[in-house]
């Protein structure tokens, strides 16, 4: 019977290899952390006003507590730094010939490595923790809790460091050369956002109808937020939050982030223990230590660089031949800086020839598919038969919406396409005579609109009878908009949607106010304008005085009176066009008078349109 | 024992070994030699289990030696370059080998140590090559492991050296269940201390023999015939590995028991007949001619 390798021992013994480590981390942790808290106590203990201003167990929180950027950047690059050190054996046919004849599986070396190179963070993190908040003791700063807050920042920080350590150990299992592995761990860190760069760059320029480009929301399959182990720590470092109450920062991280957090560890670590145990012992010195993957992981990494390349050749010189000649170009010279990565021999970057003219090829494809709309992404436009809804929306429906019951949105943070969602009816003739016209207008290559062209600019939805969606952005003819969104205007439930205020209970509302934009009564002077079409309207405010005395510039609503003034205001809107309410053309609208400003929990404030000819809301207004 | 069985070993399109088949037993001293690039590194890399072959297995006692602890736990691999962490010392590398190999013998160590004359705190990167193979050796033959396998450890040794180390290895053979493997180009030392031969030739295995036994079976015969068409008869019936001619001396290297051989000669009527000694190094050059590998080819 053979005796077994003691695992517990070969760990420490491994750990006290990389002592050199340890120390370095000790030394940039203690002076990030417990130095960092005497420092700030002393300077902020001579100061006479600061236990007025703030106690010094608030100080400490504040530099101990959550969110703190420089902390997760040390800790993240420890994270990298430590996975490069603890793992470089794989890279070593020496060192690879020693430990892979020893009586080890596998799983067992790599367990002894993985966990050496987390003591090596965990000593010196965890003991300037501690030290950190020591450092308090002498001000009276410490109380139970923030050492609480403390150690979940801790957990946190370990979770951070292995995060950042797994992802790092992923591209040093792929790579076999410990340069490779750098180069792959930025790779896996940026490819993504450099992805959704690519993509979103790509629908702006050649798709002027897509709804994610045009609203100005990233879009991409995945969240860049969520696009590698280092872009989650970060968004997870951002939510900040809380307040100095009490001596805590207040923030505490979500269980379900962390938990999340713990589930990327699992999985990235599970994975570089899969790769480890498949990898060939020879690799090492390679540049990748899966070989066959070399030539796709080349057209991966090229083709949305020469992509994104064509675009910036195309949109600054608004020329296909410059595009295309930019997208050549770069698809070349990032497979031939690929290729010298590969082989770190200048004479070879033109070596696997068929690889670089398939990457310029597909980015050619692409490029051109895009530029020349190939799959008829812009013109789409289904059969009126085969819908079975829609929605349409556009600027002006700039209010507070609710998306379910209790959860009002303001429309600032409203995703065009939950936006669509909500608005969407069955009633759906007029909407699709403005997405008809919008399909005309992108066909034409109309792309940006203009009031001198008299465009509007809206969103449509199409909800198909076979269950599926799509979603489009639009410049649409302002007559035609108009026409059609004065016949939708006409149905109570559109204006309901539209304008939630219609619906609203008094106990929703947290103020109700009537904002005159000129002193004036409440007596209407003016005579109402023709009709829109005849784009008729006064043209100063001199034609449409309103005397009011100052004090009444702001009327409050009472809670009482609110169910009334809202009933006159929905009878007002119900009597008044689409147009009239909200174009912002002169020649359409009567003169602004003012609005209607509905604020409710939270402090979020809707206003909406108040003119001269709500003329049953101004008697309520005069009855107050 | 240790059962090779079919091995094929591949880098990239490089066919390194190539249907290996041998039986290495317990108790004796193995030599692998072969030419440049044959294939010995790489073989003993699979025997323990560093390589894992595309085809074929190697067994240690009967059970598989890929990722399998229990049979590793009998092998203890010297590579060509030996790996010391950095900044250790010998010291701190019997410390190192006591985890790694639970029978380490620390006493037997530190005594040999002192024999060899080196010093156990100074730095390992300090050492030269053949001190660095000293410690090196020493630490493998101290793990007690039941086999030893060597990749050219006698290279880079001093004579006084190698003399010591193969009189250790016998000591080792005599106490305890030991067998070395050791691969090599250097023909006498193989000569000088194995018992079982295998000869690598471009990944493949030309043979694996008793080494007496291979000496027993190829000879080396001078002889003057007269006749030239006795002569050339002669080397029909003979199984003949290498020949050449001298004025009228004709040497000729034939495969076959030593009586047989003399009785062929002898039909023959020849002048002068005498069987001469062959070394493992002539042995080795023959039959590496007969797989195409000529080393008049590579002299200028």
């Amino acid at each position: 019977m053979i005796s077994r390798i003691s695992f517990s021992k070969l760990t420490w013994d491994e750990t006290k290899k990389l002592t050199w480590l340890t120390a370095l981390q000790f030394l940039a942790f203690f002076f990030l952390i417990p130095f960092r808290m005497l420092l700030v106590l002393a300077i902020r203990s001579s100061e006479s006003s600061w236990r007025e201003m703030q106690t010094p167990l608030e100080t400490l929180a504040g530099q101990m507590g959550f969110g703190h950027i420089e902390n997760t950047v040390f800790i993240l690059a420890a994270g990298i730094l430590c996975a490069l050190v603890a793992f470089s054996y794989v890279h070593s046919q020496v060192r690879l010939d020693f430990y892979h004849s020893l009586a080890l599986r596998r799983e067992t070396l790599f367990a002894v490595k993985y966990l050496a190179g987390f003591l090596t963070f965990v000593i010196p993190y965890v003991i300037c923790q501690i030290l950190g908040l020591a450092a308090g003791v002498p001000y009276r700063a410490v109380s139970g809790t923030l050492a609480l807050e403390v150690a979940v920042s801790t957990l946190q920080g370990l979770l951070f460091f292995l995060a950042s350590y797994s992802g790092t150990l992923l591209a040093m299992m792929f790579a076999g050369k410990t340069i490779t592995s750098v180069f792959g761990a930025a790779a896996f860190g940026f490819y993504i956002p450099w992805l959704t760069l690519t993509e979103m760059g790509f629908r702006n320029i050649f798709f002027p109808t897509d709804l994610m480009a045009q609203t100005g929301k990233l879009g991409g399959v995945i969240p860049i937020g969520y696009s590698s182990p280092w872009m989650i720590c970060g968004s997870m470092n951002m939510k900040t939050g809380g307040s100095l109450k009490q001596g805590l920062t207040g923030y505490w991280p979500p269980l379900a982030d962390l938990c999340q957090l713990l589930v990327l560890i699992v999985i990235l670590t599970g994975i570089s223990l899969l790769l480890y145990r498949i990898r060939r012992t020879e690799a090492a010195g390679n540049a990748l230590a899966f070989s066959r993957t070399e030539g796709a992981v080349k057209i991966l990494l090229a083709v949305p660089g020469a992509l994104l390349a064509g675009l910036a050749g195309y949109s600054i010189l608004m020329s296909d031949v410059w595009g295309v000649a930019f997208v050549a170009a770069a698809g070349i010279l990032i497979c031939m800086i690929m290729e010298f990565i590969y082989r770190w021999d200048i004479r070879q970057v033109l070596l696997h020839k068929g690889q670089m003219c398939l990457t310029v090829v597909i980015s050619l494809c692409l490029f051109m598919g895009g530029r020349y709309d190939a799959a008829g992404y812009n013109t789409y436009l289904p059969a009126e038969e085969e819908v079975e809804a829609m929605a349409v929306c556009d600027p002006w429906a700039d209010y507070s919406y609710e998306l379910s019951p209790g959860n009002w949105v303001s429309s600032s943070e409203i995703q065009a396409q939950d936006m669509l969602d909500y608005l969407q009816t069955e009633d759906f003739e007029p909407i699709y005579r403005i997405a008809e016209n919008g399909v005309e207008n992108a066909g034409t290559g109309m792309v940006y609109g203009s009031i001198e062209e008299e465009t509007v600019p809206v969103t449509v939805k199409y909800q198909l009878k076979n269950g599926q969606s799509a979603y489009r952005f639009y410049y649409a003819d302002a007559a035609v908009y108009y026409e059609n969104m004065n016949e939708l205007w006409q149905k109570e439930d559109f204006r309901e949607k539209y304008c939630p205020v219609l619906t609203m209970e008094p106990s929703q509302i947290q103020t109700l106010t009537c904002q005159w934009n000129s002193a004036g009564s409440w007596e209407v002077t003016a005579e109402k304008t023709d009709a829109p079409d005849t784009k008729q309207a006064a043209e100063t405010d001199a034609d449409a005085e309103l005397s009011m005395d100052d004090e009444a510039a702001f009327v409050t609503v009472s809670q009482e009176k609110i169910p009334e003034l809202l009933e006159a205001y929905g009878k007002d809107m119900s009597k008044m066009t689409f147009q009239e309410l909200f174009s912002t053309y002169e020649e359409y609208t009567y003169v602004e008078s003012g609005y209607l400003i509905v604020e409710r929990e939270g402090g979020y404030s809707d206003y909406y349109p108040l003119n001269f000819g709500f003329t049953n809301t101004i008697e309520v207004l005069k009855s107050l | 024992m240790i059962r090779i069985e079919n091995v094929v070993k591949r880098f990239d399109t490089i066919l390194a070994l190539d249907h290996v088949t041998a039986r290495i037993s317990e108790g004796s001293i193995f030599g692998l030699v072969g030419t440049n690039g044959a294939g010995k590194s790489t073989l003993l890399r699979v025997v323990s289990g560093v390589l894992r072959p595309e085809e074929g297995s190697v067994m240690i006692d009967e059970q598989p030696v890929w990722e399998n602890p229990q049979a590793k736990g009998r092998i203890c691999f010297l590579p060509d370059t030996a790996w010391f962490f950095p900044n250790a010392t010998p010291a701190a590398m019997k410390e190192y080998y006591k985890i790694l190999y639970p029978g380490f013998d620390e006493n037997r160590f530190n005594e040999m140590i002192k024999k060899f004359d080196l010093d156990p705190k100074r730095k390992l990167s300090t050492f030269s090559k053949g001190m660095k193979k000293q410690v090196s050796v020493l630490l493998g033959l101290c793990a007690n492991t039941e086999y030893l396998l060597c990749d050219e450890t006698f290279d880079g040794l001093d004579p006084v050296m190698r003399q010591a180390v193969k009189s250790l290895f016998a000591a080792e053979i005599i106490s305890r269940k030991f067998t070395p493997i050791i691969a090599s180009h250097s023909l006498r030392e193989i000569e000088d201390i194995c018992d079982h031969v295998g000869l690598l030739h471009k990944g493949g295995i030309l043979f694996a023999k008793d080494l007496d036994e291979m000496k027993l079976r190829i000879h080396k015969i001078q002889c003057v015939i007269t006749d030239a068409e006795s002569e050339a008869e002669l080397l029909k019936e003979l199984e003949v590995l290498q020949y050449e001619k001298r004025g009228s001396l004709l040497t000729i290297v034939a495969r076959g028991g030593k009586e047989a051989i003399l009785q062929k000669v002898q039909e023959k009527q020849p002048l002068f007949c005498e069987i001469l000694p062959l070394t493992l190094e002539e042995i080795f050059i023959s039959e590496t001619e007969v797989a195409g590998y000529d080393i008049k080819n590579l002299v200028f």
